[in-house]
């Protein structure tokens, strides 16, 4: 054999590196495009879709309303409203005013009050009043009022006022609304503010104000409600303008929601949220639920219809799904509440009225339970509610578990897990 | 409860009380490449000279760097490495039309050193191509929506050996033993990508995919002979024995399985004729036993297999200054798989090639351009054309 010469040997080690790239491509494939589906080679598993009805297909279901998650006190918005359909009045109280101000430098104490009105901003896309025009007037309660508990049957659990929708006093002031142009309106107080807010001063807000239409056909949203007035210190004869937001406020409303019942409700005020816990069939039909991928699940609730009025609703409200950390028919109402499943869901309301479907996603917390070992995660917990909870009286009620045509189902579109054979 | 099974196409299958637990398996039928049938195309394990000499490779008076006969590195005068690379393009017909694909592979690495009157030789060669990778578009329709979706299904790996080889010269015989590693990986795969729901693009499912493993083990023992029956006639011939292939599936994705293919037991033989000093006529053909391969299938049937090929050789032409053997053939090998209630699909070409040596005679540069067809649409169901270079990088060969 005859030795190489150096550059023979970089002319073979040249090519070999050549080769040895081309050949770290081999044994490659080009995707053969736009075959036949029903000619293409190979395997796949088919993407099916099943539904299963509570109880029936899913014994293990359990599903139920619990309220209180928001209060007419904890609402963003008041509401004042007369109407057949509906009453309504907001109570506050004040009990922090100023007996000092501070002027430059100087803190002096208050000499006396003056000019006071409250200032309302109003929701005017959510108010309504009669074309002739509305009032509104201010009175003193004759009695106090506990935030969380009144009602308009009750100034606290257990005592009611003596008239229903609050035990009025001295009418304070009266505010004329023709139109809803102006979002910010003045509610002046005609009596003498000096004398109300000393008394208001000195029994830390006690008993408070109400603010009440009595024209009917108003239905005014109170965002917010702040009393305003001008305060003179000791030995100064400048005004200063003092504004104090209420430090109680809620409203009281007639009539009270109906009690859910066995329906799933959700929204509305006190606030109702629908929780359900389930166990999903490890198996149905021989497909392996469990290890299987989960396209899309989605909680189907039926609507029994619209609720009678005032509860009753135009507007499109949003329901939000929400895993749970655990079983709420032991832990109840406070069960912890995990993550939202998806986006909120927009409620449609020419669909609910007719008795529609709505659809809740709920893939997130399915595809969990498929991931999971059968003893980790045997159950599925999850609840429903309107989203922002206490943003309005209107609720709407879906069928339950004992609801034979209404009752909840899930649809859950899946492909079953991978193990192919070989030919 | 209500099943809906996931019509595709216009074919809203709701199928209530039935289970759709549907495997889309594979329909034998057109636009299907002939990798995907059974357990994919056997891969002969020669270099590009054997390939633009009709496909023989057995039988020649030096030896060559395919992995037929383990006899043939008797007949190397020196230490010989040499490695085969096959791209190809491949067209695949169907009842719609053509569709364009290739592959690639190396088909073999040789290596072997001769020592006194024995030699020892490595040798790494593709056995069974089961490479595939095929797209689709098509619509699920099911109570959810209207989900249209591009599904990618693959297949990628194969059989290969590693054949660890013996040989002694005895005069004008050379006599070999080789024993081989059969071993190998597959992969299974599918992709499928769903588009928003068509009237709620809010509605998605995302997509699904599934993966699934199988490794391959075997053994098998060859037994070749080959003889200079003159100074211008050699010829060669071989036998092989092969256990069942097992083939293993892993455990993701469901339940481990065993799958056992039996192989073929296969004879070959060849001959080559230096008729002229600018002439050499070959020929080879062979037999294989692979009905027992079918391994159970209700879709694909495995028949035996013949092949044969001839060629010729020309010599002592210079081009560009270079001495350059050019090389013809034809050929023509049935395929073992096919599928069930279709005729045996068969593959035949034309072949051409040239060499050129290099680095002072101590490497040699093949090259080979193999143009056919395997099965036919009408018989087999299963047609595809072909266009397969060869290129082959031998170190020492004289």
């Amino acid at each position: 054999m005859r030795p190489l010469r150096g550059g023979n040997w970089r002319s073979i080690v040249w090519l070999f590196a050549g080769l040895a790239v081309i050949a770290v491509s081999a044994c490659t494939e080009d995707t053969l495009t736009g075959v036949d589906p029903d000619a293409a080679p190979g395997e796949a598993r088919e993407t099916i879709e099943i539904e299963l009805s509570s109880p029936s297909d899913v014994p293990a279901w359990r599903d139920t309303t619990f309220t209180d998650y928001a209060l007419p006190s904890t609402s963003s918005s008041r509401l004042v409203a007369l109407s057949t359909d509906l009453r309504a009045r907001v109570l506050a109280r004040f009990a922090t005013l100023p007996d000092s101000v501070l002027v430059g430098e100087d803190r002096l104490a208050v000499e006396s009050y003056s000019a006071g009105r409250i200032r309302l901003v109003l929701d005017t896309t959510a108010s309504m009043v009669p074309e002739a025009g509305s009032s509104v007037e201010a009175y003193s309660l004759a009695r106090g009022f506990v935030t969380r508990e009144a009602t308009w049957s009750e100034a606290a659990a257990g005592e009611p006022w003596t008239t229903p929708g609050g035990d009025l006093g001295e009418l304070l002031g009266t505010l004329q609304i023709d139109s809803l142009a102006a979002d910010t309106v003045f509610l002046p107080l005609t009596v003498d503010t000096d004398s109300l807010l000393q008394a208001w001063l000195s029994d830390d807000g006690e008993p408070g104000l109400a603010l009440v239409s009595d024209t009917d056909g108003t239905s005014l949203t109170v965002r917010q409600a702040v009393l305003a007035f001008d305060v003179k210190p000791v030995g100064r004869d400048t005004l200063v303008e003092t504004l104090r937001a209420a430090t109680a406020t809620t409203f009281l409303f007639d009539p009270p929601a109906p009690s859910p019942g066995l329906g799933l409700r959700i929204g509305g005020l006190p606030a109702a949220r629908a929780y359900v816990s389930f166990e999903l069939p490890e198996s149905v039909g021989g497909v392996e639920l469990r290890g299987a991928r989960i396209n899309r699940a989605t909680l189907l609730l039926t609507s029994t219809g619209a609720p009678a009025a005032p509860f009753a609703t135009a507007d499109t409200l949003l329901a939000s799904t929400f895993s749970l950390l655990a079983n709420p028919f032991e832990f109840g109402p406070k069960s912890p509440v995990g993550v939202n499943t998806a986006n909120a869901i927009e409620i449609l309301p020419e669909a609910m009225e007719g008795g529609g479907e709505l659809e809740l996603p709920i893939t997130s917390l399915v595809r969990e339970w498929a991931a999971a070992d059968p003893g980790s995660m045997p159950e599925i917990n999850l609840g429903v509610r309107v989203l922002p909870e206490g943003g309005a009286l209107a609720y709407w009620e879906f069928g339950h578990a004992g609801d034979p045509a209404r009752a909840p189902r899930v649809r859950i579109v899946l492909t079953p897990s991978t193990a192919f054979d070989l030919p | 409860m209500r099943w809906f099974s996931g019509g595709t196409r216009g074919r809203t299958a709701i199928a209530a009380g039935a289970v759709g637990l549907a495997l889309w398996a594979a329909p034998a039928a057109a636009q299907t490449p002939t990798s995907a049938l059974g357990l994919g195309v056997p891969v002969s394990p020669i270099d590009a000279r054997a390939a633009a000499l009709g496909g023989t490779g057995i039988g020649f008076e030096t030896g060559s760097v395919s992995a037929r006969n383990p006899a043939d590195i008797g007949l190397y005068g020196q230490p010989v490495l040499g490695i085969t690379y096959a791209p190809e393009g491949v067209t695949v017909k169907g009842d719609d039309g053509e569709a364009d694909t290739g592959r690639s592979r190396v088909a073999v690495l040789r290596g072997a050193i001769p020592f006194d009157e024995w030699a020892a030789g490595v040798a790494f060669a593709s056995e069974l191509d089961q490479d595939w990778q095929v797209s689709f578009a098509d619509t699920l329709f099911i109570e959810e929506g209207t989900f249209p979706f591009t599904e990618q299904r693959s297949q990628d790996g194969g059989v290969s050996s590693v054949n660890f080889t013996l040989a002694r010269r005895l005069g004008p015989l050379s006599l070999g033993a080789e024993y081989a590693v059969i071993t190998g990986r597959l992969q299974q795969t599918y992709r499928r990508d769903f588009e928003p729901d068509v009237d709620d693009p809010e509605r998605v499912l995302g997509s699904t995919s599934g993966i699934t493993d199988w490794e391959y083990g075997g053994r098998r023992v060859r037994f070749g002979a080959a003889a200079r029956l003159t100074n211008r006639i050699h010829v060669g011939a071989d036998m092989s024995l092969q256990s069942a292939l097992t083939a293993e599936r892993d455990t993701i994705g469901g339940e481990g399985l065993t799958r056992k293919f039996d192989m073929p037991t296969a004879f070959e033989f060849g001959a080559s004729a230096r008729v002229s000093d600018r002439l050499l006529l070959t020929g080879a053909g062979g037999w294989a036993g692979w009905s027992g391969a079918e391994g159970g299938s209700d879709d694909f049937v495995a028949s035996n297999v013949v092949w044969a090929g001839v060629g010729a050789e020309l010599t002592g032409i210079r081009l560009l200054g270079v001495s350059m053997p050019l090389r013809f053939g034809v050929r023509r090998t049935d395929l073992p798989f096919h599928p069930r209630g279709r005729d045996q699909l068969s593959e035949s070409a034309v072949t051409m090639g040239l060499g050129v040596r290099v680095a002072e005679e101590q490497a040699r540069v093949d090259v080979a351009l193999e143009i056919g067809s395997r099965g036919d649409l009408a018989g087999s169901g299963v047609e595809e054309g072909f266009q397969r270079l060869s290129i082959t990088l031998a170190l020492f060969q004289n």
